[in-house]
């Protein structure tokens, strides 16, 4: 026993981490640590329908992009019922906008100067992992600037 | 496989050269965690991007903003040069030590904001702040407790250090390793059996593997370069009993981490394979594992060591 005593920094370190979960640079580390049979992402689509990079012209990663959208997302759980992927578009349509609207006015409002990018909309693509064991994906509009309010299947 | 699991834990004693090129290095790997891959002080911004929401540690208890200033941002570049090197000369540890890691844990808490987006780096903080502590209890135990009380032997002088500094650090980056263990067996669902439930929900990776390939596309709108994601997402649907073999074997490397303390041979041994299963999620999931594979590569695989343990042995078998 008197030997695994050398251990107690580990076990204090992982005690702190597990109960404090996130304060830099303690944290509980929870990537990956439940796997669901279904997921979101999130994509921008340009005026003319085709999908536009985030990075160059945005200079953020959809994983960021989806991030916020997700945290809008939570915040419409006191306004409707059940899982956010149950919700249609117009019920998500309110987060998908707030999320362009902190794209446009928070992180990168030059790029939108002078009328650019009018029409960029949000796709909020779900992936489930169908009864045989396949991806399945559907793909809906859940904001588009220019547009107060809207959503649908994407085209 | 002689000797593998034999318990040596307190007993292993590392050279203090060892120690040297392990902090060498490890200086550079806490700049690149700290300066978030920038290498040159006119590059360096820590200007956070958005408005800090639901800011991580020490954010969310003062108001950070004034780190963004650019005279601020360059001076504590400068200081962490100044620290660093104090670090690797080994003069004034505990100085070098908590500067760098109050540095470190200032701008890990504005990159790494909001809580729960980030978790690269934090394991290149946790070492830190455990071989700061490890040289704050050793200041602490010769001022108060041992007064007087000097080694003349230089040598054990630098082994009882390098000792110290290398047993915490892989003690920090284990329990990292643990507690994630534990996030994954408690967030999955729990039962008896640690990780049963985790290994078990393993085929619906493929939406994370899928999630990712399109979220990395639609990035820059460029095709992958390889083919591993797709590879993998046939893979785990037409074999999941494999899949749930290989990440349970991962599972159970992470949580039983700690076994890599017991001696030479174990660090050796899962390094290896935690570095292999790093690079297996780097390919597969499009996550980089720099500073994780970094760690592994210093304090767990430990070539030097082995190298010359190697020599040696030649060295001696010839005579």
């Amino acid at each position: 026993m008197g030997r695994w005593l050398y251990l107690a920094p580990l076990m204090v370190a992982v005690l702190l981490c597990y109960l404090i979960q996130d304060f830099y640079p303690l944290s509980h580390f929870p990537m990956y640590s439940k796997f669901d049979d279904r997921t979101y992402y999130v994509y921008l689509r340009g005026e003319d329908g085709e999908p536009v990079a985030a990075v160059p012209n945005f200079n953020i990663y959809t994983s960021d992009l989806k991030k916020h959208y997700s945290r809008d997302l939570k915040a419409l759980k006191k306004k409707f019922k059940g899982s956010h992927f149950d919700w249609t578009a117009e019920q998500k349509w309110s987060a998908g906008m707030a999320t362009l609207e902190y794209l446009k006015n928070e992180r990168a409002p030059k790029v939108f100067a002078n009328g650019k990018w009018q029409g960029l909309s949000l796709i909020d693509v779900r992936i489930k992992r169908g009864a045989d064991g396949r991806l399945e994906k559907h793909e809906l509009v859940v904001g588009q600037l220019g547009l107060a309010d809207s959503g649908g299947e994407a085209k | 496989m002689r000797g593998l699991f034999k318990n040596e834990l307190g007993q292993i004693r590392y050279s203090a050269w060892e120690w040297l090129i392990m902090r060498s290095v490890f200086v550079w790997v806490v700049w690149a965690a700290t300066w978030q891959n920038r290498w040159w002080s006119s590059q360096i911004s820590i200007a956070p991007f958005e408005k800090l929401r639901d800011p991580n540690g020490l954010a969310s208890w003062f108001d950070l903003s004034a780190l963004a200033d650019p005279p601020v941002t360059t001076f504590m570049v400068w200081l962490f040069l100044f620290l660093a090197l104090l670090y690797i000369s080994g003069r004034l540890p505990l100085l070098a030590t908590g500067g760098l890691f109050l540095i470190h844990a200032l701008v890990g808490s504005i990159h790494n904001s909001p809580r729960g987006h980030h978790h690269a780096t934090q394991v290149v903080g946790l070492i830190l702040m455990g071989q700061f502590i490890f040289f704050l209890w050793r200041w602490v135990r010769r001022s108060f407790f041992q007064k007087g009380v000097t080694t003349s032997d230089k040598k054990e002088e630098g082994s009882a250090i390098a000792t110290g500094a290398i047993n915490i650090s892989m003690q920090m980056m284990c329990a990292g390793y643990v507690v994630s263990a534990i996030s994954k067996w408690i967030n999955s669902g729990g039962g008896w059996f640690p990780g049963a439930r985790w290994v078990q929900q393993v085929p619906n990776i493929i939406v994370q593997f899928s999630k990712n390939e399109a979220q990395a596309y639609y990035d820059t709108l460029q095709p992958p370069v390889n083919q591993m994601n797709q590879w993998t997402i046939d893979f785990v649907s037409d074999h999941p009993y494999v899949a749930m073999t290989v990440f349970g074997a991962g599972f159970y490397l992470e949580l039983l981490s700690f076994l890599a303390l017991l001696n030479r041979r174990l660090a050796l041994l899962f390094g290896v394979g935690l570095f292999l299963m790093h690079s297996m999620i780097s390919e597969i999931m499009r996550l980089n594992f720099v500073y994780f594979k970094m760690i592994l590569l210093l304090f767990f695989i430990n070539l030097p060591f082995w190298i010359y343990r190697f020599a040696k042995r030649k060295q001696t078998s010839s005579l």
